[in-house]
């Protein structure tokens, strides 16, 4: 079946003083995504966030939520969103319950148990009635998504939803989430500086570096590329570099203090070893490594040092 | 809307502010008595006229509560992140702003009544009933006083509504509340201060008709007068709203 788009920004720009935050950004999300948005600090993705949502006006571009145009349609865009932008935020003075109520009063089509229905996905029943200027951090994440939660949405943003969470509460996030997008079939689009979270949870992934986007594409992908790199460690890294960057199976070779990381052909790394062992170089380890987002991160937002 | 308006009533009374106006103008009913012993009042106070003798005070209380109010709900909440909440669910922005300043009425409604109630009853107990209602020298009867009294508090919401609108328009210009707070209070003395040193320019300041619009309406203002008064609550308060909802719609809201 073929997936619809639910969000849609298209060649969206922004500038803010002097400075262009968002340049000519365009990507697409399909139903059921958890998509991953990444980018340095300062690269845009809460202004992003921020311009979906209508919060702040974009300088040109247009984005549609559900096939409507937030200029033109902004109410119809937005009636089945949740979102929680940047850290949550409450009114400290109120409970749970109530600060859910107040959205929930503009909400007339949501039963009354729904209030109790989030809270207790959330795992925040046993807390409604607390003021939420007694929440900790991490309880707060939760309210805020309990929150984006209330109205059924089709579409929930999260702008960095690890912020001030420990492990545990980490993994219960990401679980949720999981759990959210495949039994409730919600789309999700978040931001995070914490790459290993999105590479855990996200199916999607777009990079943003100074408000312009490098690269979107699945998750899969990534694991996927006719490449493959390998850790090796070894005291003698010049003669090892001297015996790879010749061979047309190496691809690039990136030194480290004590170990070189080495980009080759898929299924080459025992031609590697025995080739190095051959030429008297003592490998003391070989690691296989996946490439990780975090490395395709840094690769595509700062550039790496090549030999090869 | 209105339940945007009720959401932001709710919030209202959450708070401890207005409690502690509610205290402040309880306590300035008290006033009168101290003035009585100390001999400052030359005139016959009693529990018929004390409330209406009471209503400038009043009505020089309730603009700092607005003052107050409104930096918390639209300034603080601009910086706290809480006020785009609503802009998240199906509210326009044109709506939230007309819901935070008519959900005033129903606050600004409570200090009036309190305010008339509690000085009808130190009035009484302080003062007794008295036999008539005496205003600026001229005899009433008791029904007239009470009436003109319910009527004058009554309409008092209408130029503190159009002051509401000006603080608004100010509060949305600043990143703080305090500084927005600060401004509006300056504003206030600045206004009763000009008006003080300027006569002729009294009648084109909003102050001038928390106390001059019902006395007109109810105790022999005439015809232009009044149109005066409507005038100039009309020009600062649907300006001043106007205004409001230009400077909100086109704001970037980055907190």
């Amino acid at each position: 079946m073929d997936q619809a788009t639910v969000l849609e920004a298209f060649r969206i720009n922004k500038t803010l003083g002097n400075k262009k935050v968002v340049s000519d950004l365009s990507f697409s999300v399909m139903q059921g995504d958890v998509f991953g948005f990444l980018g340095p600090n300062g690269a845009g993705k809460t202004t992003t966030i921020r311009m979906l949502l209508g919060l702040i006006a974009m300088d040109s571009g247009s984005v549609k939520i559900n096939g409507y145009d937030t200029k033109t349609d902004f109410n119809r865009a937005i009636g089945k969103v949740g979102a929680v932008v940047e850290t949550p935020k409450f009114y400290p003075y109120l409970s749970a319950y109530h600060n859910l109520r107040l959205i929930a009063n503009l909400h007339p089509e949501l039963p009354k148990y729904r209030i109790g229905e989030v809270l207790e996905i959330v795992g925040l029943a046993s807390r409604a009635n607390d003021k939420v200027k007694t929440y900790s951090l991490g309880m707060k994440q939760r309210l805020g998504l309990a929150r984006a939660l209330l109205n059924h949405p089709g579409l929930v943003f999260l702008d960095e939803p690890s912020n001030g969470l420990d492990p545990q509460g980490m993994i219960e996030i990401r679980e949720m989430i999981s759990q959210l997008a495949l039994e409730q079939d919600i789309t999700f689009f978040i931001t995070s500086h914490l790459l290993y979270e999105v590479e855990q949870v996200c199916n999607k992934v777009a990079i943003l570096k100074e408000g312009r986007l490098i690269t979107q594409m699945p998750m899969k992908e990534l694991s996927a590329s006719q490449n493959e790199k390998v850790e090796i460690i070894t005291g003698q890294i010049s003669a090892a570099i001297e015996i790879l960057r010749e061979r047309s199976m190496v691809k690039s070779i990136h030194p480290r203090a004590g170990s070189l990381i080495v980009e080759i052909e898929k299924g080459c790394s025992n031609q590697i070893n025995q080739l190095l062992v051959s030429q008297q170089v003592e490998v003391d380890y070989l690691i296989p490594k996946n490439q990780s987002l975090e490395e395709f991160f840094i690769e595509l937002t700062e550039g790496g040092k090549n030999i090869a | 809307m209105h339940k945007l308006i009720a959401n932001e009533v709710f919030k209202i009374f959450a708070q401890k502010k207005i409690y502690v106006f509610m205290i402040m103008i309880v306590l300035f009913s008290l006033l009168p008595a101290i003035e009585m012993a100390l001999g400052s009042i030359d005139f016959t106070l009693n529990g018929q006229n004390l409330p209406l003798y009471m209503l400038a005070t009043i009505n020089s209380i309730i603009p700092i509560f607005l003052i107050v109010t409104l930096g918390d709900s639209i300034t603080d909440e601009h910086v706290s992140g809480t006020l785009k909440l609503p802009l998240l669910h199906g509210a326009s922005r044109t709506r939230l702003l007309t819901a935070k300043i008519l959900a005033l009425i129903v606050p600004v409604t409570v200090l009036l009544f309190l305010g008339m109630m509690a000085t009808y009853l130190i009035g009484a107990l302080l003062f007794g009933w008295g036999d008539q209602f005496i205003y600026n020298g001229n005899v009433f009867a008791t029904e007239t006083g009470i009436l003109s009294t319910m009527g004058s508090y009554a309409t008092s919401i209408l130029p503190l509504m159009a002051f509401a609108a000006v603080i608004m328009l100010i509060c949305l210009q600043f990143p703080g509340s305090g500084a927005a707070v600060a401004t509006s209070i300056g504003l206030l003395l600045l206004l009763s201060l000009a008006g003080q040193l300027v006569e002729n320019i009294r009648p084109y300041l909003i102050i001038t008709y928390f106390h001059e619009f019902p006395n007109s309406l109810f105790f022999g203002g005439n015809g232009r007068e009044i149109t005066l008064s409507l005038i100039v609550m009309f020009v600062y308060g649907v300006f001043s709203y106007l205004g409001s909802i230009y400077l909100f719609k086109k704001k970037d809201l980055l907190y």
